[in-house]
């Protein structure tokens, strides 16, 4: 499976896990590299958003985006662990 | 120096005691999930405040920050489900495993859940059970396992299903092989979304004959990694 990394304001490459669109909102669900290679128990899971280019990473406004965003990704991988 | 000898100490002992509130927090919301009232998630997020959710938010909400959206492609096979399971064990850290149990919108397996537990937590039903130890004489509970915990551990370690059935039925002593395996499976099916009957049904998933078998798909399955932590005691149990 080829994945993509970005790396963020923090000089650390994340991989992208998903995108989701969201209110057209277009999402994306990181996870540490490091993290990822080395399976530690809990992940370094950040979520962030794109612009209306599509051109910049942008940070999310509140917690309560934060938790719709986490709730929609955590709803969509259930069922596809389900179909598998 | 003393100053910053004080400070430091005190602020060692805030730290303990946010660990201590935390753990009290978590063990307040394990209780409640197990009586399976409504799960509210949001007002469990925001009491908790679990380290690890806040630095995952700490580093997802930054209203004013922009970073060019440049790809780099890599090619490594990573477990996409580690990171499906642990993204919800941030969302419900406290309640071990039963994350995605209980989603809001998910009431019907949440029903599901609590009538198997009723069932299966049931004292009556299994942990009265006893049998008689003709060496020792006397009456000895046939249960050396916690039914709850073992549940909890397991379900939060092992993705896979057939793997799930493994551990389970190697830790099982041999009066809960013998009688309550379709409540093991009924587990597992509530928590996979699997649809086992029998213990038949398992093995030709995993395309064995028996259960010996299973070892080796199992130990395939978790790269040899894990069946080394459980360690050769249970094999052949």
């Amino acid at each position: 499976m080829n994945l993509e990394t970005v790396t963020l304001e923090d000089n650390l490459e994340y991989v992208i896990m998903d995108t989701l669109e969201i209110n057209g909102i277009k999402y994306l669900y990181l996870e540490n590299v490091k993290y990822l290679q080395e399976e530690k128990d809990k992940p370094e899971i950040v979520i962030r958003k794109l612009d209306a280019t599509e051109e910049m990473i942008l940070g999310l406004d509140s917690e309560e985006e934060y938790l719709k965003a986490l709730e929609s990704y955590v709803s969509k991988n259930h069922e596809n662990i389900d179909s598998d | 120096m003393e100053d910053l000898n004080t400070n430091f100490e005190n602020i060692k002992k805030l730290n303990e005691q946010l660990d201590q509130h935390i753990k009290e927090i978590r063990e307040k919301y394990a209780r409640q999930t197990a009586s399976m009232q409504s799960f509210d998630s949001k007002a469990f997020y925001q009491e908790i405040k679990d380290k690890k959710v806040m630095e995952s938010v700490k580093q997802s909400v930054k209203p004013n920050v922009k970073v060019p959206n440049k790809r780099k492609k890599i090619k490594q096979e990573i477990k996409k489900y580690t990171y499906i399971l642990t993204a919800s064990a941030v969302l419900a850290v406290s309640i071990g495993g039963y994350g995605l149990w209980h989603h809001k919108d998910n009431e019907q397996l949440k029903n599901q859940l609590r009538e198997y537990k009723e069932q299966i937590y049931n004292p009556n039903m299994i942990y009265q059970g006893v049998m008689y130890n003709e060496s020792l004489a006397t009456n000895i509970p046939v249960h050396d396992h916690n039914w709850e915990s073992m549940i909890e551990q397991i379900h939060s370690k092992y993705e896979n299903p057939i793997t799930a059935f493994y551990f389970y039925y190697f830790t099982l002593d041999e009066y809960c092989k013998n009688n309550y395996l379709p409540l093991v499976l009924n587990e597992i099916n509530l928590y996979y979304g699997t649809n086992f009957k029998q213990i038949e049904d398992v093995l030709a998933q995993a395309g064995v004959k028996q259960i010996s078998d299973l070892t080796t798909y199992v130990k395939n399955d978790l790269e040899g990694k894990r069946i080394d932590e459980l360690g050769n005691r249970n094999i052949g149990r």
